[in-house]
């Protein structure tokens, strides 16, 4: 999924989730953990730049079951410093595994396997799957941002 | 072990005949779905909507056996490494996402869980914890013992700690 679905998409989780501990704070914490992972893909941004995707080889172990299982360690330790952050941290780890698992081809188990899984819910077309990111990420984009509107937390 | 899915296969024709859209299905697709419901039940538990939570959770498990169902009455084994590795995965990531609505100790429950997963890969053998079926159990318990002491013990484990 894009960085915009992504950010929305964990805010979501977020505010309706957990509505008590929905702060500025946490809000930009969440956004933060949920795209810090695709960090790695830095590494291939010329590549694609021409082929105008991500392959599932550019994405190293940290973006698949052994970074969601760093990721998930680090927020339960944040917990228990700040119960608040250490949530607001661990739902945007896991809902970046959750949108990529469910619309992208992944290694889950690599370096352990090279196996690509892909749940056939998105369309692998580049230009089928432009359209189908541009619909999600507006649709989470117009939800996140009623609802904050309604919250009082964002004013326009 | 072919006996054992032949067999199996003999069993679900009769469902599949009557349903044949079935035989078209691709069960990646299914277990796709029961990664698709697994916010809801994590909404409903933050809710605390104990009844519509525990029939969520029940509804992503039915989906999570149904695409075994379904590979196997396609002949696919449950043995192929490449099920294996769709499913465990979306397990994982399910279980995930259902915990977060839970206390720190289903999240380390979790946690521990996904290294048994990629233990397991590694190792080439299977052991998990039935981590959303135990999930499913204590909703069901909590429920049935809203007016009796435990109740309050009960929901601080599943949702305090």
């Amino acid at each position: 999924m894009n960085t915009l679905g992504h950010i929305f998409f964990s805010n979501l989780l977020l505010v309706f989730g957990a509505p008590s501990i929905v702060s500025p704070t946490t809000l930009i914490a969440t956004s933060i953990a949920s795209v810090i992972t695709d960090l790695d893909h830095i590494a291939h941004l010329q590549t694609a730049l021409k082929t105008r995707r991500f392959k599932s080889e550019t994405r190293t172990r940290w973006h698949e079951l052994p970074g969601l299982l760093l990721t998930m360690t680090v927020a339960l330790a944040v917990m228990f410093v700040s119960a608040s952050l250490g949530r607001a941290l661990l739902i945007g780890f896991v809902s970046h595994y959750f949108l990529d698992l469910l619309t992208r081809p992944t290694r889950p188990f690599y370096p352990l396997s090279d196996k690509v899984v892909f749940l056939g819910l998105a369309p692998r077309n580049l230009k089928k799957l432009t359209v189908y990111d541009i619909v999600i990420t507006t649709t989470f984009g117009v939800i996140l941002i009623a609802v904050l509107y309604g919250q009082g937390i964002l004013r326009i | 072990m072919g006996r054992e899915f032949s067999e199996f296969r003999m069993i679900l024709r009769p469902v599949l005949t009557r349903f044949p859209m079935l035989e078209k299905v691709n069960p990646d697709m299914i277990s796709g779905l029961s990664l698709v419901f697994s916010p809801v039940a994590y909404l409903l538990l933050a809710d605390r909507a104990i009844i519509a939570s525990i029939a969520m959770v029940f509804f992503v498990l039915l989906l999570d056996a149904f695409d075994g169902i379904v590979a196997r009455a396609k002949g696919q084994t449950s043995s192929s490494k490449d099920g294996w590795m769709v499913d465990v995965s979306v397990d994982r990531v399910s279980e995930a996402l259902i915990c977060l609505a839970l206390s720190r100790v289903f999240i380390l429950l979790t946690i521990i869980n996904m290294g048994l997963a990629l233990v397991s890969c590694n190792y080439k053998k299977h052991a998990i914890i039935p981590l959303r079926q135990v999930i499913l159990i204590l909703l069901i318990v909590y429920y049935v013992l809203k007016s009796h002491p435990v109740f309050s013990y009960l929901g601080q484990i599943l949702f305090g700690l």
